[in-house]
């Protein structure tokens, strides 16, 4: 996997060995579809009650595509919609995130809709918001139906 | 529209957003997911759910011992299913539309609606034990609600015995979960686990039967004529081979039991 993967995941908290090659294996399986098209990564994560971390879907990223991977902690289950220049309908909720530099108390909730009718959902804590900014600046914005 | 009644799922729909501003799309149904997937994790985690399934080997041993039997057809692993959303939504739709005798107002308890569904429709999330033998029902029933008493969570037992000729055990767990929210951050919620005890011989007929108990289950007219008249409708054949497999299984434990008096 890209370094810069493995900087993305340690610095949302993913650091067990079996997490990490959970995350490795739905990559390769992806790669192997898509050769040389993977771009980025992110997982949608929540925070609970006691502050503990919950990771939910695993997404990657290509100029022409997004695949995710849903509930990849337990499930196999895969699916992936061409993106460019096919979003019509983005929305964002924020809490506590200048759109700058994230916070502990930052959350950040984006969805999209696309011509074909599929909604991709995404939700950020912490950190997590800058990450999520980035794919909202390279991958949603660009990609609006004109 | 809001008081003519929705004939079918297309219609419910309609009728949810112009009587309630509910919109069921491919949002709706993403979150159900998050949701559903999120209790499950938590349920497999859960005191309960580890103690329930690491003692099904004690009790099929003190099952064998007491009959001298087997008590469950399976292995001692059992799984744990998610209602798939459409299912979800149709029985709301059975819920708030088909049974409600009180339309066009709300059902005596109430509109099931998101604010309130995952707590109210109860088997969301359930499990199957399949048991040899018809008394493995009433075993596994007095196990399950030991290990709820112990762990301090309601559980409602309701015996099935429909006209239809269903034959079951339903055991509702109550217990809380915390699930994420819409934007962010978390909410508890009181939930049912449905727990299904039946017998081998009549998850077979049900497995057979399964779908046309779904196309029933959408229909909103009824047949004009009795089904226990209609000797030609699936409906005649069906159920009665439900009816008659459960005498039969009682037949089977008079058998049983009279065997255990000759030899003692």
């Amino acid at each position: 996997m890209r370094k810069e993967f493995i900087k993305y995941l340690v610095s949302i908290g993913i650091i067990t060995k079996a997490l990490r090659e959970r995350i490795e294996t739905i990559y390769k399986f992806y790669q192997e579809i898509y050769p040389d098209e993977i771009t980025d990564i992110f997982i949608t994560d929540y925070i609970k009650e006691d502050g503990s971390r919950e990771y939910e879907n695993l997404w990657f990223f290509s100029e022409k595509n997004c695949m995710e991977a849903k509930q990849f902690i337990i499930k196999e289950d895969f699916d992936v919609t061409p993106i460019k220049k096919r979003i019509f309908y983005w929305t964002i909720q924020k809490q506590n995130y200048d759109f700058k530099k994230a916070t502990e108390k930052s959350r950040l909730h984006l969805r999209f809709e696309l011509d074909a009718g599929f909604n991709c959902v995404f939700k950020a804590a912490k950190e997590n918001c800058d990450y999520l900014k980035i794919i909202i600046l390279k991958y949603v914005v660009p990609n609006l139906k004109e | 529209m809001t008081n003519k009644k929705p004939k079918d799922i297309y219609e419910y729909k309609k009728w949810l957003k112009e009587k309630h501003k509910i919109e069921i799309s491919g949002k709706t149904q993403k979150y159900y997911e998050s949701v559903t997937s999120r209790i499950k994790l938590d349920l497999e985690k859960s005191d309960f759910w580890i103690q329930l399934t690491e003692n099904l080997r004690e009790y099929e041993g003190d099952y064998l011992a007491e009959t001298g039997y087997n008590l469950l057809t399976h292995g001692f692993e059992p799984e744990l299913y998610i209602k798939p959303f459409d299912s979800f939504l149709l029985k709301t739709f059975r819920k708030n539309i088909i049974d409600n005798k009180c339309w066009p107002d709300e059902p005596k308890d109430r509109w099931v609606l998101p604010n309130n569904w995952y707590s109210r429709i109860n088997d969301i999330i359930r499990t199957l034990f399949e048991v040899k033998y018809l008394d493995g029902i009433e075993f596994m029933i007095s196990k399950v609600k030991s290990i709820c008493e112990e762990h301090t969570m309601g559980c409602t037992v309701s015996l099935k015995a429909t006209e239809v000729g269903y034959y079951a055990a339903h055991l509702y767990i109550r217990k809380k979960f915390e699930i994420p929210k819409v934007p962010w951050d978390t909410e508890w919620i009181d939930f049912s686990i449905e727990i299904q005890i039946t017998t081998q011989i009549q998850e077979v007929i049900r497995k057979l039967l399964h779908k046309y108990y779904e196309d029933t289950r959408k229909r909103l007219e009824k047949e004009d004529i009795k089904w226990q008249w209609n000797y030609k409708s699936d409906e005649f054949v069906a159920n009665y081979l439900g009816h008659i497999l459960h005498y039969v299984e009682g037949m089977i434990m008079e058998i049983r039991e009279k065997q255990k008096e000759e030899i003692i």
